[in-house]
């Protein structure tokens, strides 16, 4: 068992009622909690993409982030040349799924640690792109975005986008892609071997997940109104949901959310108290992680215990 | 006298090839130890960075260079056999132990570099060592350069005696080419892995030492360092230590003819699209047996 699902009554009430009360917090107007989920549901969603590549299919692929910031500028540029929002957005979403086809045919002859690292210096050319691009992109400085105040439509957008981007890691888990994705996990080329088009799914697998980080960087953007390489690019960004997806447990449906979730809270306390060494405390959190939890929080016996004695059992569910 | 542009090229081809030999060390610190661990040490860059900077604060205690080389290896030796036993080890027990290694050394990568960051510093640091340059037929050639190059060469040297000669160096390349039969043999594998990961970190801070003293270096630069030695091992071919040699001299010129003619801020690109296209035209590398 590792994961969790919400089937029965009792439960689609209880997920129903948390829902609808994160619906209502706007009405609060208590900003600094809307600024804070509004962060929490743009790492949700780069987290639980990430996990159909990382998660469902194993391919590591640490620069998952560069689809965020490539949608933050792809936004950024094309509404500041004038073109309107909503066209600039699906610009947004256009620009990272471009650059996910592009870059699958050569990335996907990587495998393992290769693939990874590789994955990880896309980030870095981007930033290092992005920068040199003055006349495009403002370079070091970034750009400006005048689009106003936003936050509550932005908070509306991504939350939607956030639930969007759960319900299909469901179905994506209980369909044929979702079966070939955990077969090239498990082993790849006996997958290749019992007929499956490994490489045709990868691509799926990748243009999928870089849809939705795309998306968010428009929509972030636009609530943000202002961009600059080391925001879109930079490792804390990045990561940041990554070990989120991690923490929590890739390759399950919640396992994301929940790692995000805890490691946003750690993060703030951590904020207030320590102006440095945040990128060292992520590096702890993760080298415990690949120590001791490998399979995440989610996958942890204590919390499979705690459902249990709480009576919540039903809630348990088998994934791959 | 040969002409001004050959010259001109001859100075670039040289500083090009120093270059490539100060990635081939940290290089072939990563191709050891992926050898013989299947470890693909993401922290490895951060190595070079690391004993780059321990060198530069080393070097303005008054220490000298030959006494900072001699500190560097004993450290970073032991600093290896004590990542390895921390951080590997229990990981490699696992049946699938790929994605634990890629956390434990993610983790390791940016813990070690926030905290160097923290306790040096971001900012770029350079050795100065300044000594008289000499002229030979036209070719204006810096002793630190010439220094650098005969020492490289040597350990060069150095580690393919090792590695064809001495038992330990024969352990490795056996459990490199089959890791079955090493251990069927009776060769004793988690001591040989410690081992290696300690001469892969050792080269990789040798690299650092190097680069730092013609160069700089900041806490910032280990991950492009990974990139490099990536680029370089994939170039050349997994597996191949020849490869891994090849491929570091192409880097090197590649990335100086770049520096000189484009910017020095395209280098880490130019990194990136040889990796790209050496993925899409011949993805084994150069001399890849894998």
């Amino acid at each position: 068992m590792n994961d969790l699902i919400f089937a029965g009554l009792k439960q689609f009430l209880a997920l129903a009622s948390m829902l609808a009360i994160l619906g209502l917090i706007p009405f609060l107007e208590i900003t600094y909690l809307i600024v804070f989920l509004i962060w929490l549901l743009v790492y949700i969603i780069i987290a639980e993409s990430y996990n159909i590549i990382g998660g469902y299919m194993g391919y590591i692929n640490l620069g998952h982030g560069i689809f965020f910031g490539i949608g933050l500028y792809a936004f950024a540029i094309s509404y500041v040349k004038g073109i309107p929002l909503l066209l600039s957005i699906a610009v947004a979403a256009i620009a990272a799924v471009t650059t996910a086809a592009l870059i699958s045919y050569p990335l996907f002859r990587l495998k393992g640690a290769y693939f990874s690292l590789a994955a990880f210096a896309l980030l870095w050319v981007m930033e290092a792109v992005i920068t040199n691009l003055e006349w495009l992109t403002g370079g070091p400085r970034g750009l400006r975005i005048p689009t106003g105040y936003n936050l509550i439509p932005a908070y509306y957008a991504l939350f939607c986008l956030a639930i969007l981007i759960i319900l299909l890691n469901y179905k994506i888990l209980h369909s044929r892609l979702g079966l070939a994705l955990v077969a090239i996990r498990d082993d790849e080329d006996v997958a290749k071997a019992s007929g499956i088009a490994t490489f045709k799914y990868k691509f799926q697998a990748l243009i999928i997940s870089a849809l939705f980080p795309g998306l968010a960087g428009g929509i972030y953007a636009w609530y943000g109104t202002y961009v600059y390489p080391a925001f879109a690019f930079g490792i804390e960004n990045a990561l940041g949901p990554l070990v989120g997806a991690w923490l929590g447990g890739s390759g399950t449906i919640l396992g994301p959310v929940l790692g995000v979730f805890i490691l946003m809270i750690v993060e703030e306390v951590l904020w207030t108290h320590m102006a440095y060494l945040h990128l060292a405390v992520y590096g702890m959190i993760i080298i415990l992680v690949g120590l001791f939890m490998p399979g995440g929080l989610i996958r942890s016996k204590p919390l499979r215990y705690l459902i249990i004695k709480l009576k919540l059992g039903s809630i348990l569910h088998e994934t791959p | 006298m040969i002409g001004e542009e050959v010259i001109f090229l001859l100075q670039v081809l040289f500083s090009g090839i120093l270059l490539g030999g100060i990635y081939a060390l940290m290089a072939l610190g990563l191709t050891l130890i992926f050898g013989v661990t299947r470890v693909l040490n993401l922290a490895h860059g951060h190595f070079v960075a690391v004993a780059g900077i321990l060198s530069y604060y080393l070097f303005f205690f008054g220490i000298n260079p030959f006494l900072i080389v001699s500190i560097l290896v004993l450290f970073f030796f032991i600093a290896g056999l004590l990542f390895e036993k921390i951080l590997i080890e229990p990981v490699a027990k696992r049946s699938h132990p790929e994605i634990g290694f890629i956390l434990v050394t993610l983790g390791a990568a940016f813990f070690i570099q926030d905290v160097t960051s923290f306790l040096a510093g971001p900012e770029d640091k350079g050795i100065p060592l300044i000594i008289h340059s000499v002229n030979i037929a036209g070719i204006i050639m810096p002793p630190t350069h010439m220094i650098g190059f005969l020492t490289i060469f040597g350990i060069t040297i150095i580690l393919s005696l090792f590695l064809s000669k001495s038992y330990t160096g024969k352990s490795i390349r056996a459990i490199t080419q089959n890791r079955l039969a090493a251990a069927l043999i009776g060769l004793n594998i988690p001591r040989i892995s410690a081992i290696t990961f300690a001469i892969g970190i050792l080269f990789a801070a040798l690299g650092g030492f190097f680069y730092t003293l013609l160069y700089s270096i900041s806490p910032g630069a280990g991950i492009p360092m990974a990139l490099r030695a990536l680029c370089i091992i994939v170039l050349g071919g997994l597996g191949s230590i020849a490869g891994a040699l090849i491929g570091s001299i192409i880097l090197g010129v590649s990335e100086l003819i770049v520096s000189l003619y484009f910017g020095p801020r395209w280098s880490l690109t130019v990194a990136f699209l040889l990796l790209i296209i050496i993925l899409i035209v011949r993805p084994k590398g150069l001399l890849g047996r894998e």
